[in-house]
């Protein structure tokens, strides 16, 4: 019996270990029939919304201005929706700096900016709802004007929802339309700081912020031919830079700021040319061409230019090398493309142009050139508009419009904003401010 | 005196006058009382047709134009097919010509193997897919869950990232799980890996929460299902 339970000990013990296993691996398979938990699902191609952003009453003497400014800036940025103030409960107005993220929560907010603003200093704070009641950004400016600190922070609250800077502090400048001579004006990108740049008592257009900001470049009949002239972004006395016989428009600064690609035609025909900013010395004439070639716009990295050309029969967008040379034609819909201008985004290039539909109506268009997907940027019916200009982070395009002013448009988040009331035409956005 | 005659002689006039006015207004008034009294019938307008006559008038018209004069069909040819007056009377059958049979011609023969030949190579027909189903899959043979195809695309719908959010400020892709009930009702919602940034992770929950119910599993069993959210 004993040699019996030592032989058979071994087996048994290998039975019963089998049976166990055999027996757990059946109920991991129950269990895994009944949690059923396939992890293969994945979304993808996720649609944009903007973020509900709460902008309650500010603490300070400098309170409302800051508000106000606040909340226009991040209307103008397209990315947030601002909440309207008066739907808050009182009790959320007067919560001062601090922060309770479950009262929020109740009025639809997903953000919130606290601030305190006594002159021209402001402490800022933002809350992300979902965060708890931790600011996710705390910063203090200082500045003569509260309207540049308030700015300040606008651009650090940009990043920190979206990893780059806004771009607040940079100006545009436009042609003034109206009532007398048209000179040539910049306002804040939030339509504020209105400025006169020139006294030229005669009509003054197309005017070109250098890459660095500090003057613009424009186009003006004060000497009875349309010459180029450059004036400080501050404004002031204008210096004439090109005055060959016939046109000198269209001014486009190369990114270096050293070359200006502007159409001239004291040759007879209306070719593209490069010429020095300092002094106006031609550098080369870029385009061959019995048609009219004009409106030139550099691209980012300065190594292509757009302009527009009607070799092929209607006025059409055509891109070349910087140095001149074959033009690729890049639009094909559409019978009368005008106004190219390059993104500054040399990762995204886009060409945004005016195009007139089949209806006659002018629209801002945008040009994928990677894809070749054209976008119109303004849903039709509302009025003409025209000459679009980049922001200089390529977020924003700004173009005036025949329902009069200056529009913001944000293409992510089809969300316009008009920034300027007054007559405007042929605005160029200027760099962003240095920090 | 004179005057005083005219007057008298005005009022004689004028009172007989007034007789018989007032009594042409008592026939009236009596006539049309008469009238509405009696019982009223349809009115009933006689209508005299105007009998048109057709003119000629100017050039004649093209006989192309005018009425055919009716003729009857022509008599069928002699050796046309008579068909049966029997309505219930069967059709004739039309047989195809055979391979095998020894009156079918050599020509149509070879026709009718080669037919044969081309029928063994034909291409089964392509039917369209489903728009839910996996990009891999064929006509023939099916890839992946059509049931979760079905209940991504309605996630999808609800599934909206903050504007400005970019690919690099997702670096780990959230991961959120929930149940759906037997009648398709999603519930037990949760996070269940965070991207790390809160906008983000609550895009992510909010796809299943705005989403609230799907079609019910197939089978009829709650099942559950981890969702990961990319840009």
């Amino acid at each position: 019996m004993r040699y019996v339970t030592t032989r058979w000990f071994p087996a048994l013990t290998l039975a019963v270990a089998v049976s166990v296993s055999s027996f757990s691996a059946c109920d991991a398979r129950a269990q895994a029939a009944e949690e059923d938990l396939p992890t293969n699902v994945i979304l993808k191609d996720a649609g944009v919304q903007m973020l509900k952003l709460a902008v309650p009453r500010a603490e300070g003497d400098s309170a409302a201005a800051a508000v106000e400014t606040l909340s226009k800036d991040m209307d103008v940025t397209g990315l947030f929706q601002v909440l309207d103030p008066q739907s808050f409960p009182a009790q959320l107005h007067s919560e001062g700096m601090a922060f309770s993220s479950a009262l929020w929560t109740q009025v639809g907010a997903q953000a919130v900016v606290k601030m305190k603003a006594s002159g021209g200093a402001l402490e800022g704070k933002v809350f992300v709802v979902a965060r708890g009641d931790t600011p996710s950004l705390t910063k203090s400016y200082r500045n003569a004007d509260i309207r540049d600190s308030v700015h300040e922070f606008a651009n650090d609250i940009v990043q920190s929802f979206t990893g780059r800077r806004g771009v607040f502090g940079s100006r545009i400048a436009f042609a003034m339309s109206g009532r007398g001579s048209h000179e040539i004006g910049a306002v804040d990108m939030d339509g504020g700081r209105m400025a006169v740049l020139t006294k030229m008592g005669s009509d003054s257009l197309l005017p070109a912020f250098s890459p660095g900001g500090a003057e613009v470049a424009f186009t003006s009949y004060a000497r009875n031919n349309p010459d180029l002239w450059i004036v400080s972004a501050g404004g002031g006395r204008a210096r004439r830079v090109s005055k060959q016989p016939g046109l000198n428009t269209g001014a486009s600064w190369s990114p270096d700021g050293r070359a200006i690609a502007l159409t001239l035609s004291h040759e007879g025909n209306s070719e593209i040319y490069k010429i020095s900013s300092d002094d106006g010395r031609v550098l080369g004439r870029l385009t061959q061409s019995p048609a009219i070639d004009s409106s030139p716009s550099y691209s980012a990295d300065g190594s292509q230019i757009a302009f527009v050309s009607n070799r092929q029969g209607s006025p059409q967008i055509f891109v070349m090398p910087a140095s001149g040379g074959a033009a690729k034609r890049v639009t094909f819909q559409g019978k009368y493309n005008q106004t190219p201008r390059f993104s500054p985004r040399s990762d995204k290039p886009q060409i945004a142009f005016t195009g007139r539909d089949e209806k006659g109506a002018f629209d801002v268009f945008i040009l994928d050139l990677k894809t070749n997907k054209i976008e119109r940027v303004v849903a039709a019916g509302k009025g003409s508009n025209l000459d679009p200009t980049w922001s200089p982070d390529g977020r924003l395009l700004a173009y005036t419009s025949s329902r009069g002013g200056l529009f913001i448009y944000n293409p992510e988040t089809r969300h316009e904003v008009q920034v300027w009331k007054g007559g405007a035409s042929s605005p160029s956005w200027g760099p962003a401010p240095r920090r | 005196m004179a005057r005083r005659d005219g007057i008298r002689r005005g009022s004689r006039r004028s009172f007989s006058g007034l007789l018989i006015t007032a009594a042409l207004h008592a026939a009236v008034f009596w006539a049309v009382k008469e009238a509405h009294s009696q019982p009223q019938g349809p009115l009933i307008v006689e209508r005299n047709f105007v009998e048109a006559e057709m003119v000629k008038l100017g050039k004649p018209r093209d006989k192309f134009w005018l009425p055919k004069a009716h003729r009857d069909p022509p008599p069928p040819p002699p050796d046309a097919i008579k068909l049966s007056d029997n309505p219930d009377a069967k059709a004739a059958p039309v047989e195809a010509p055979k391979v095998n049979d020894p009156k079918t011609s050599k020509i149509v023969q070879n026709a009718l193997k080669r037919a044969a030949a081309w029928d063994t190579m034909a291409v089964p027909p392509d039917d369209e897919g489903l728009a839910t189903g996996h990009s891999a899959g064929t006509a023939t043979e099916a890839k992946g869950d059509p049931y979760l195809a079905e209940v991504s695309g309605l996630l999808r719908q609800n599934y909206n990232l903050p504007a400005g959010v970019t690919v690099d400020q997702i670096p780990i892709p959230p991961v959120v799980r929930f149940t759906i009930g037997a009648d398709g009702t999603l519930s037990n919602i949760k996070l269940d890996k965070s991207s790390t940034n809160p906008l983000v992770d609550d895009a992510c929950v909010s796809a299943p929460q705005l989403t609230r119910k799907v079609p019910p599993p197939p089978g009829g069993k709650a099942r559950k299902l981890a969702v990961e959210c990319q840009k």
